[in-house]
C-alpha cells in the first residue's frame, strides 16, 4: 500500500520521465507504425526490388562475379556488405561506399544471384519512408541522436513502472475497465488512460526496452570488435587493412564458411577494415534454421589474402542480446496479424500519450485531479 | 471472484501481463502453433481495449434508438 508520501513521489516521478519524453515517444509511435509495414509500403510503391522467376535448380554465380557486376556501376567505391535477403536467396545486395567507415552516403546495389547480373538500385535517400526511418532511428542526428532516443526510451520506462505504481489508488474503488462518463472529461480521459495503460504495460515495456537496447548497437559492435576480435587477432596486430589486389576469391571464401558452419544460412559478408570485421578479414555471419537460431548469428572469419578460416567466435551476450531484441521491437516475426496487432497497441500507445498530456494541461481546474478522481493512498 | 481487494484490482492486469508476455515469447519460439498464440495473446489485450473504451458509443446508440 502506498502511503501519502509515497504516492506523491510516485506521483512525480510519473509526470516528470513522461512530460519529459512524451514528445519524443509520439514522433517514434507516429514514424513507426508505418515502419511496421515497409516490406508491404515498399511493395505497393514499387521500391522493392524482386528476381526473375527461374527454374528453382538454376545455378547460382559466383560471388566474385556479383561483386564485379556491382563495383562496375560505381568504381570508384569500395565494398561495405553484401548480404541475402531472409526469404529470398535469389537477390544479392552489395553495399558500396568510399570509406571501410560507417556513413550515411552508401550505394545499396541488388544483383541477381543466379545471373550475376544487376538488377536495380533500392532508394537509399529521400522518400517518405526514409524520413520516417531515420525521425525513428536517429532524429538526423548520428549516435548522439541515437543515444538521445535511447535515453526518452529510459525514460518511456521509468514512466510505465511509476504508471502501474499509481494505477492501484486511482483504480481502487473502480472495477476493470470502468469509464466514468458521467462525469468530467477529465475524469473520463484518465479512466481510459488507465484502461489502456495497464492493459498495453508489458507490449509497451517490451517495444520500449528493447528499443532502447537497439540504439546501443553500434557501441556495442564497437567494444565486440574491442574486446573480442582484438585478442583473437593478436597475430594480425599492425598490420594495414588488406589491400583490394591481394584479396582472395570471395566465393572459396563463402565455401569455407560454409563448410566450417554446416546447415547454417548466410545472412551478410563485412568486408575488411569495415565495422563488423577486422583489417584483415571478410566475416561471413551465418544464421540457423530454427525461428529462434533464425535469429541468431555465428560469425566466421575467413582470411581475406589466403580465403582460409581463422576463427569463428560464439557471438558475446550482449550481441546475443541485441539480436533477439530487434524482433521484440519490430514486430515481424508473427506474420501479418501480429503486424497488425502491433499497429493497433502502438495506435493505444499513442492515446496513451495524448491523454496523459491532456491530463497535465488540466492538472488545476478547479481541483487537483488526484482529489476529484478520489485516489486512494492508503 | 474472490473478495480479496489486491485480485479485485489486479486480477485482470495480471491475467492480461501474463498473455502478453506469453505471446511476445511463444512468436520467437515457435513457427505456427507459437505464432498462432500471438495472434491470440496479444490480440486479446487489443478486444479489452476495444471493449471498455467504446462500450458508451454502443450504448448510446442504444439509447438514441429507443
Amino acid at each position: 500500500m502506498l502511503s501519502h508520501k509515497s504516492l506523491k513521489t510516485w506521483s512525480w516521478l510519473h509526470k516528470w520521465s513522461s512530460l519529459v519524453s512524451t514528445i519524443f515517444m509520439l514522433l517514434l509511435c507516429l514514424s513507426g507504425l508505418p515502419l511496421i509495414f515497409h516490406h508491404e509500403i515498399g511493395h505497393l510503391l514499387g521500391t522493392e526490388i524482386e528476381a526473375a522467376e527461374m527454374p528453382a535448380d538454376t545455378p547460382r554465380a559466383s560471388l566474385d562475379q556479383v561483386l564485379a557486376s556491382a563495383r562496375a556501376l560505381y568504381p570508384e567505391r569500395m565494398v561495405q556488405f553484401a548480404s541475402t535477403d531472409e526469404d529470398d536467396d535469389r537477390l544479392w545486395f552489395v553495399t558500396l561506399t568510399h570509406t571501410p567507415e560507417p556513413t550515411d552516403d552508401f550505394k545499396s546495389i541488388a544483383v541477381d544471384a543466379r545471373t550475376g547480373a544487376v538488377v536495380g538500385q533500392p532508394p537509399t535517400e529521400g522518400g517518405f519512408m526514409h524520413l520516417m526511418f531515420r525521425l525513428h532511428v536517429d532524429l538526423f542526428a548520428g549516435l548522439p541522436g541515437k543515444l538521445f532516443l535511447g535515453l526518452m526510451g529510459l525514460l518511456l520506462l521509468v514512466a510505465i513502472v511509476s504508471g502501474v505504481v499509481l494505477y492501484a489508488p486511482f483504480m481502487r474503488k473502480l472495477v476493470f475497465g470502468e469509464v466514468r462518463r458521467e462525469k468530467s472529461p477529465r475524469i473520463k480521459w484518465l479512466d481510459l488512460h488507465n484502461l489502456l495503460g495497464i492493459t498495453t504495460l508489458v507490449w509497451a515495456f517490451v517495444v520500449g526496452g528493447t528499443g532502447m537496447i537497439n540504439t546501443w548497437a553500434d557501441l556495442m559492435i564497437k567494444y565486440w570488435q574491442y574486446e573480442q576480435l582484438g585478442t583473437l587477432l593478436v597475430q594480425y596486430q599492425g598490420q594495414p587493412v588488406v589491400a583490394e589486389a591481394q584479396r582472395g576469391s570471395l566465393q572459396a571464401s563463402l565455401e569455407a564458411a560454409q563448410a566450417h558452419a554446416p546447415g547454417m544460412k548466410l545472412s551478410f559478408i563485412a568486408f575488411p577494415g569495415t565495422s563488423f570485421s577486422s583489417p584483415h578479414h571478410n566475416t561471413f555471419f551465418l544464421r540457423g534454421n530454427e525461428p529462434l537460431t533464425s535469429r541468431l548469428l555465428q560469425p566466421v572469419l575467413v582470411d581475406a589474402e589466403s580465403a582460409d578460416v581463422t576463427a569463428s567466435p560464439k557471438l558475446p551476450w550482449y550481441l546475443t542480446a541485441l539480436l533477439v531484441s530487434q524482433p521484440l521491437h519490430f514486430g515481424d516475426y508473427g506474420g501479418m496479424p501480429m503486424k497488425i496487432i502491433w499497429a493497433l497497441l502502438d495506435i493505444a500507445t499513442i492515446i496513451v500519450l495524448g491523454s496523459g498530456l491532456y491530463l497535465w494541461f488540466k492538472r488545476r481546474q478547479p481541483r487537483t485531479l488526484t482529489d476529484e478522481a478520489g485516489a486512494v493512498a492508503a | 471472484m474472490s473478495e480479496s481487494p489486491f485480485l479485485r484490482l489486479w486480477a485482470w492486469p495480471l491475467l492480461l501481463a501474463l498473455l502478453s508476455a506469453s505471446g511476445l515469447i511463444s512468436a520467437l519460439l515457435s513457427d505456427a502453433l507459437g505464432d498462432v498464440w500471438s495472434w491470440f495473446s496479444l490480440g486479446l489485450p487489443v478486444v479489452v481495449m476495444g471493449y471498455f473504451g467504446l462500450r458508451r458509443a454502443a450504448s448510446s446508440t442504444r439509447a438514441s434508438g429507443r
